[in-house]
């Protein structure tokens, strides 16, 4: 393989998209795990619909939303200047909304399973409620947190069909790993799409080996 | 997002010269004309290649591609109606044929007629490939179309058409001459379907980019002619 671009920005946007899943899908995870509301179903489907929804159709959703004719995308152009598909940015927007699920469903298991009378313990001890997420129950969920991140990650570094909609297949900008190896199968370079391959596959067995690690040390 | 857009703030500026979004079956022809181009102005060219639908699509939505070429005229059209392409750079550049290929091990048929005896048959998807629909066209032509059309197996663009029958998923396909000219393949009569007109348009955002404006012009000088013609492109009298 000559060109290492693919692999470096496959990495970046994955390690972006995963601290951007991780604030928001925790933030969310904490919330349906706090809040019981009719609603928190709803909440709860919608998140985890980049996981059953095809991925293209993902892609076009985000296309749609996002693209230089809808009004986000307008908004966006207006204030930065430039589209924000087919960037860097929307490759790391797919990534992100991709990893979503995985870190929420993982993180509102985690923080449910957190036993309620040591955050009970902690509020009769005088501690504000964000206090007592930040000191008791998010540390107690961090192995459940850890392991969805970890499978978000390897999601979102194996992101193929939202990316290749919002943020295309421009060399050198964003045509990321899976979608460089997509090329070269395409263009029929065999050593390319083997050496990608196997690469994105060795990444993918990391990931799950941690994921198992961290499990089994809970017992 | 903003600690998102400023660590890739600093790396979103185009590495080519010029970014050409073109019809997969324009791939192994176009990547010898951007060698000229090299050579003769030191001009960088990157492809995205994919079917002309999609690439229109990500055309109207604001893909920062510097010029725009489908396998037809009408997704060029799109474009300029939009507003998205320069009317005054619209081009029908070459005329694209259809070939039959067939996997390893399995005998090409003698005419486009003989390939009923054939299980799987692999076209580009014609709701979205200019030659899948010319590949449709042939086949409705000769009276074949409804009868196989079980037997179809709808490629992606046309250059996947062409992994496809290479990687023995398909016994054969109707794929673009210009992809498999160098390997044992039976040509389609034109006839049997409306011209495959090879068309372009420098878009609006390459609207200031002298060198895509360079690129077309090779493309049309004799030496990019003897290209295209090289890998089956024909073209029309003007």
């Amino acid at each position: 393989m000559s060109d290492w671009f693919p692999l470096w920005l496959s990495v970046r946007v994955s390690v972006v998209a995963t601290l951007l899943a991780a604030v928001i899908g925790v933030a969310v995870a904490y919330a349906l795990a706090k809040w019981r509301s009719r609603w928190s179903s709803v909440v709860e489907a919608a998140v985890t619909l980049p996981i059953v929804l095809p991925p293209t159709v993902l892609g076009y959703y985000l296309l749609t939303l996002l693209g230089t004719r809808s009004p986000l995308g307008e908004a966006w152009e207006r204030l930065t200047g430039s589209p924000l598909v087919f960037t860097q940015g929307a490759a790391i927007i797919a990534a992100t909304v991709s990893a979503l699920p995985f870190v929420v469903r993982a993180a509102r298991a985690a923080i449910g399973n957190v036993d309620s009378r040591v955050e009970e313990s902690a509020r009769v001890m005088g501690m504000p409620e964000w206090q007592v997420a930040r000191v008791v129950t998010l540390p107690l969920a961090a192995r459940g947190i850890g392991a969805g991140l970890a499978l978000g990650f390897a999601r979102a570094l194996g992101d193929f069909g939202a990316t290749v909609m919002v943020a295309g297949n421009i060399p050198g900008q964003t045509q990321t790993l899976p979608v460089a190896v997509y090329d070269a199968v395409q263009a029929g370079d065999e050593a390319t799409a083997r050496v990608g391959s196997l690469v994105l596959g060795g990444i993918a067995v990391v990931v799950l080996v941690i994921v198992t690690q961290i499990f089994s040390r809970r017992r | 997002m903003f600690p998102a857009s400023g660590l890739v703030a600093c790396s979103t500026e185009p590495r080519a010269d010029v970014v050409v979004a073109a019809a997969s079956d324009t791939r192994n022809a176009f990547e010898e004309v951007a060698r000229i181009l090299n050579t003769e102005d030191g001009i960088t060219v990157d492809f995205v290649f994919g079917s002309s639908g999609m690439l229109r699509e990500q055309v109207l939505n604001g893909a920062p591609y510097d010029v725009f070429v489908s396998a037809n005229l009408a997704f060029v059209d799109e474009v300029i109606d939009a507003g998205a392409g320069d009317a005054a750079t619209k081009r029908a550049f070459a005329v694209g044929r259809l070939a039959i290929v067939a996997a390893s091990g399995v005998r090409l048929p003698a005419d486009l007629a003989a390939i009923s005896d054939y299980e799987r048959i692999v076209i580009a998807n014609p709701a979205h490939a200019p030659y899948g629909v010319a590949a449709k066209e042939a086949l409705g032509s000769l009276g074949l179309y409804d009868a196989l059309q079980p037997r179809l197996v709808l490629a992606d663009n046309v250059a996947d058409a062409v992994r496809i029958v290479e990687a023995g998923e398909a016994d054969v396909g109707i794929v673009a001459l210009a992809l498999v000219i160098d390997e044992p393949h039976v040509d389609v009569p034109p006839s049997l379907h409306q011209p495959i007109r090879q068309s372009l348009v420098i878009t609006d955002h390459g609207s200031n980019n002298a060198a895509a404006r360079r690129f077309v012009d090779v493309l049309e000088s004799p030496e990019g002619r003897r290209v295209l013609a090289r890998y089956g492109f024909a073209f029309e009298a003007p």
